[in-house]
């Protein structure tokens, strides 16, 4: 069976665990990031439109020029970095101001199938087509500095059917910092310099499901929470549960950083998504 | 002369003529008696002398003094008709005791009568000069001597080694030793040397003083002078590899830079591509490693290495030796398109009761073994590692990893040998091996899903029946049965796992027949059959690249299989002349798998040309089932052909003197049908997840230098050019993951004397292709960022070198020994790259280096 699979994973997570490096952490801000692609719905019934909002850290000074969407309604996975498996039928996808996008991807999947087979009659979807596809949608943003990222989100795409138990968001109920609700615009208890400050992330349980994964097997969710920070950093950037909580540390501070502005992404890891932040923390003496 | 019974010496009498007659013609005078004659009748005469039948020699006294080296004594003899002696005086003496010693002798002297002209006897009186010399000193008795020859501090018994007793330059006694190391010589009293020359022990020249008749018996003990110096030696009588090498135990444990690792030691050898971070994959001549297979006695080993490539599950207590082949192997071997090793395991002593334990910074471990009459003998050995007490103190203290059970295996193995004669032997091995480890990550790891507990239990359990018989001259057989069992019990996180129970049944029987000198037959079934009960939830990841498993998509499944791989071989030998053999062989081989025979047709040529001179060429094909990920129906692919390889190679052999040797083998290897994941399945599920439309391309040099000179110093030189080319459709040819162009290892060990030894290794390797990472996309859904890759392998690591030192201290009490031993790897502390870490976006990266200076002491006593 897959020994050498397994072994690697083994033998990588300890080599992991056992290696440091220099790199700062993925939770730190230090540029542009694009921090999610919240998009609704997560699933899509045959001919159902869907709308992603990209939720992208700017910094300071920076100005975003350019947001471009392509969408491909078959992805080939992140073994090919999820480039699209009929390159042909990528197609732009016009982005609001806002970069945000609305759009009908059944419409978009028929014209794909109409441009591999011209023969095709208008609106038909051939039985060798899968129940459900992979689609993938890719997200450029570049900034007058001449920074750019690329984020993509894959959405199935059920072809012949709603599905029977949609994916639905994870909800986040509350962030704490310092041991206080911590609301957008309203300074929270400082950082100490130096010193912890707690990071609490509360996702409600009754938004994690479960699922049958495409080997017939019934899984849970697992709720993750990424942690970002414009100053100091994170002790653990990521956590999974419902309930977690990590420090930020008032460490690598820079001259004349008074606040560090924090945000807290919640993921269901089937695409599902939750922002909250970004949250003002003073840093303290 | 030597008279038998006598205690004393005896005189020897020089008669003065060499005859009895010519001493009547020519040494007695006669006395004619004279009588009135009758007046007409014609007067006989005396016509022939008295004629001496019988020397009787004169006995004198034991220490007498001779005034001279011969005395002699003139007598008067009256001869009777009758031919005896009637009367005998002194005429002239020497003498006493001389003149009755002579007188003695005389009156015992038989004699032929003298006749006269009428035939008629008649008596005689002759005057007889008796010579008596001074008798030369009789050599005195030998020294008997019963020895023992036995290896110092293991007191092993040294058979078959002449020994001679020698003196000045002249052998006078030879003696052989016998199973027991025993042997009986007689030499020479007085002083004389005892001189033996036992392969791979210290020489014998001993100077013996003993006594007339002493009969003694010794022990001699030998210092083992270690295994580098019998280099690499050839085993099998019928040489059925182009290129084939076997490194002994004694060559496995003090290898440097392998620190006695059973199988790490054979990587040392031309065609075994370097691992990185000294892990020990078997890469054999550019061969994928599940292509290659390791054996215990022709039967699978299931799994080869602790903890991935710690030290190897097969601990080194009774190895005999470790056999290797890197390609074109014999028919008896299948199920693998690259090389093979066989471990051979050597039956517990016979003679008492031995063992050896064995500290070091890896592991602990003891050895016992002993006879116990008939025929029987038994021993068991088991080790556990030390991984657990020692790998919290190089952790950081901020490090994200901690274990509830850290790291730990044991391994064990018993043996029990019956041999009632020499003709038969039964054999039991019971071995086994079994890894744990808990950890726990407080945070998840740079990926959401490598989090919380890793919890990993790998073990397995071989019990090996042999039974071997040889039923005459001609025809003899091996059989051995396998009744295994190997689990595999893996969670990492709360999503992943890996759970794997095979139990399984092995039988092996060979049988030869040797038709004549020139056509030897060898047939046999080699059949594998078992239950395979497999739960997997796992990363589907079917790329050649890493990737964070939480991208992937899972891939899960719970299944009880049964699988079936009998195979039927057969290989003939045909000597046409005396030194050039042929070898033509078939194997056949059935895959549950895939559903599918696989004939592999074989043939290998070996010629002498000249005596020291050896020309080899095999071609053959070799065929696998793809692994069982890649055919199982719930993640694989079970319509997929097996996979192929056609292994060409030619090689020559050359003695240049003793103990010089140098073997250059080239090689060219054809792969198809090779299984390759099919893009087509990340996007479409009704397409097969693997095709067999892969091929490659494997050539190569390999160089073999070997040099022992004298008992001093052995070591060898390995040098391999080879280029390992994939390709997978509809990609271009590229690199394979271990193409090695250029791999050189020099080592050799050093006797220093008093003990010591002192070895080196230095390697130096071309470093591995790798493919480089272009980019990266952030996938929202997971939050991590994917790697973009560029083309496969199409970058190349910088080149490999290392330099290990060991140094072992041998002291040798009289029945046990005591061995020191430091084998440091990387003595520089070189900061060999093993490949790339990224940041978390793969903008920023920095060399993986491997391991640093590992010094590992251990301290081995053996009895």
């Amino acid at each position: 069976m897959n020994r050498s699979l397994a072994a690697s994973l083994l033998a990588a997570s300890l080599l992991t665990a056992g290696c440091t490096n220099d790199f700062a952490p993925q939770g730190d801000l230090l540029g542009l990031r694009v921090l999610a692609l919240v998009a609704n719905p997560l699933e899509l019934a045959p001919g159902q439109p869907v709308t992603i909002q990209p939720r992208n850290y700017l910094p300071p000074g920076s100005t975003v020029v350019e947001q471009r969407w392509t969408f491909c309604p078959i992805s080939a996975g992140a073994v090919a970095a999820y480039a699209c498996a009929v390159p042909q039928c990528e197609v732009d996808v016009p982005a609001s101001p806002d970069g945000s996008i609305t759009t009908n991807p059944t419409t978009k999947l028929l014209e794909c199938l109409k441009v591999i087979n011209p023969d095709l009659p208008p609106g038909v979807l051939p039985p060798s087509v899968p129940d459900q596809l992979q689609t993938v949608f890719r997200y450029r943003v570049a900034t007058d500095d001449a920074v750019s990222r690329e984020a993509v989100l894959q959405i199935p795409q059920w072809t012949r059917r709603a599905p029977s138990d949609p994916n639905l968001p994870p909800v986040i109920l509350g962030v704490e910092i310092g041991g206080q609700p911590a609301r957008v615009g309203v300074p929270t208890p400082p950082l100490p310099v130096d010193g912890l400050l707690p990071v609490r992330l509360l996702i409600d349980p009754l938004s994690v499901q479960t699922y049958v994964d495409a080997a017939g097997v019934t899984q849970t969710e697992t709720m993750t929470g990424y942690f970002y920070t414009t100053a100091g950093t994170f002790s653990a950037g990521i956590t999974t549960g419902t309930d977690t909580t990590t420090d930020l540390e008032g460490t690598g501070l820079l001259p004349g950083q008074t606040t560090a502005e924090v945000w807290v992404v919640a993921l269901d890891l089937r695409g599902g998504q939750a922002v909250a932040g970004p949250f003002t923390v003073p840093i303290g003496p | 002369m030597h008279r038998p019974g006598r205690t004393v010496p005896l005189l020897s009498i020089l008669w003065l003529l060499a005859s009895p007659a010519h001493a009547a013609a020519q040494g007695a005078q006669v006395t004619k008696t004279v009588e009135a004659p009758p007046p007409p009748a014609p007067e006989p005469t005396l016509a022939t002398s008295p004629r001496l039948k019988e020397i009787v020699p004169a006995d004198v006294p034991p220490g007498t003094k001779f005034p001279s080296p011969e005395v002699v004594v003139v007598l008067s003899l009256d001869v009777s008709a009758e031919g005896k002696v009637e009367k005998a005086s002194v005429e002239s003496g020497a003498g006493e005791p001389f003149d009755s010693a002579a007188l003695s002798a005389a009156r015992r002297f038989d004699f032929e009568p003298g006749r006269l002209t009428t035939g008629e006897p008649v008596p005689v009186t002759v005057t007889f000069r008796l010579r008596i010399q001074e008798p030369t000193a009789p050599p005195p008795a030998p020294v008997k001597l019963t020895g023992y020859l036995l290896e110092r501090g293991s007191r092993l018994p040294i058979p078959n080694v002449p020994v001679s007793a020698v003196v000045g330059q002249e052998i006078v006694a030879r003696a052989t030793t016998d199973g027991s190391g025993r042997f009986q010589i007689e030499g020479p009293a007085g002083e004389f040397r005892l001189v033996a020359s036992p392969p791979d022990r210290q020489k014998l020249d001993l100077l013996v003083k003993g006594q007339a008749g002493e009969i003694r018996e010794e022990n001699f003990l030998l210092e083992g002078l270690g295994g580098p110096n019998e280099t690499v030696v050839s085993a099998s009588a019928i040489q059925r590899e182009v290129m084939k090498d076997v490194l002994t135990a004694e060559q496995v444990f003090t290898v440097p830079g392998s620190a006695g690792d059973t199988l790490k030691a054979v990587l040392n050898l031309p065609g075994a591509a370097r691992a990185p971070f000294g892990a020990g994959l078997l890469v054999l001549r550019g061969s994928a490693p599940g292509d290659s297979k390791v054996f215990l006695e022709s039967q699978q080993i299931p799994q080869l290495y602790h903890f991935g490539g710690i030290r190897s599950t097969y601990a080194p207590a009774f190895l005999q030796s470790v056999e290797f082949v890197p390609g074109n192997f014999s028919v008896d071997y299948g199920r693998a398109q690259g090389g093979i090793i066989d471990v051979r395991v050597r039956d517990p002593r016979q003679d008492g009761f031995h063992g050896q334990a064995d500290v070091n910074l890896y592991d602990v471990g003891v050895e016992m073994e002993g006879g116990l009459g008939g025929g029987w003998s038994v021993g068991g050995a088991a080790r556990r590692s030390w991984i657990d007490t020692i790998l919290p103190i190089f952790l950081p203290k901020d490090s994200n990893l901690s274990f509830s059970t850290a790291p730990r295996f044991y391994d064990f193995q018993f043996i029990a040998s019956w041999s009632p004669d020499a003709s038969q032997k039964l054999r039991l091995i019971f071995y086994g091996s079994m890894d744990r480890l808990v950890a726990l990550f407080d945070k998840p790891m740079r990926d959401p899903t490598i989090t919380g507990q890793l919890d990993a239990r790998v073990s397995f359990y071989n019990l090996q029946a042999e039974y071997s018989k040889i039923f005459s001259e001609r025809l003899r057989q091996d059989t051995s049965v396998v009744i295994g069992l190997q689990e595999i019990s893996t969670q990492i996180g709360p999503q992943y796992f890996f759970d794997l129970n095979v139990r399984r049944l092995s039988l092996r029987s060979t049988w030869a027949y040797d038709f004549s000198s020139q056509w030897n037959l060898r047939a046999g079934i080699d059949a594998e059959m078992g239950r395979a009960a497999i739960g997997v939830n796992l990363p589907n990841s079917t790329g050649a690249n890493p990737l964070p498993p939480s991208s992937l998509p899972q891939i899960g499944a719970q299944l009880t299989t049964m699988y079936y791989s009998p195979a039927l071989f057969a290989e003939l030998r045909w000597a046409p002349i005396p030194n050039l053999s042929i070898l033509p062989g078939v194997r056949a081989n059935w895959f549950s798998d895939i559903n599918q025979w696989a004939v592999d047709p074989r043939l290998l040529a070996r010629w002498e040309v000249v005596p020291g001179t050896v020309v080899r060429g095999a071609v053959g094909m070799y065929q696998q089932a793809p692994n069982p990920q890649k055919t199982n129906s719930a993640t694989g692919n079970p319509w997929l052909d097996p996979e192929r390889s056609l292994q060409t190679s030619i090689g020559v052999g050359q003695k240049f003197m003793e103990g010089i040797s140098l073997d250059v083998t080239g090689f060219y290897k054809a792969l198809t049908q090779q299984a390759i994941p099919n893009s087509a399945s990340n996007y479409n599920p009704s397409a097969p997840r693997y095709t067999s439309t892969g091929t490659g391309t494997i050539y190569g040099v390999e160089t073999l230098l070997k040099v022992a000179i004298g008992d001093s110093f052995a070591g060898w030189l390995a040098y391999s050019f080879q280029r390992s080319l994939r390709t997978d459709p509809p990609d271009l040819q590229r690199p394979y993951d271990f193409d090695q162009p250029n791999n050189l290892t020099v080592l050799g060990t050093y006797q220093l004397g008093r003990g010591w030894s002192a070895g080196a290794r230095f390697r130096l390797v071309s470093g591995n292709p790798y493919t480089p990472v272009v980019g990266s996309v952030f996938d929202s859904a997971s939050g991590v960022f994917v790697p973009v890759y560029g083309e496969t392998n199409s970058d190349r690591l910088a080149s490999f070198w290392a330099l290990d030192l060991r140094v072992d201290k041998v002291w040798t009490f009289k029945d046990w020994t005591l061995t020191l031993y430091l084998d440091t790897q990387n003595v520089t502390n070189r900061k060999n790259q093993e490949g790339w870490t990224y940041n978390f976006d793969y903008t920023e990266k920095t060399p993986t280096t491997g391991l640093p200076i590992l010094p590992i002491l251990g301290l081995k006593g053996e009895w």
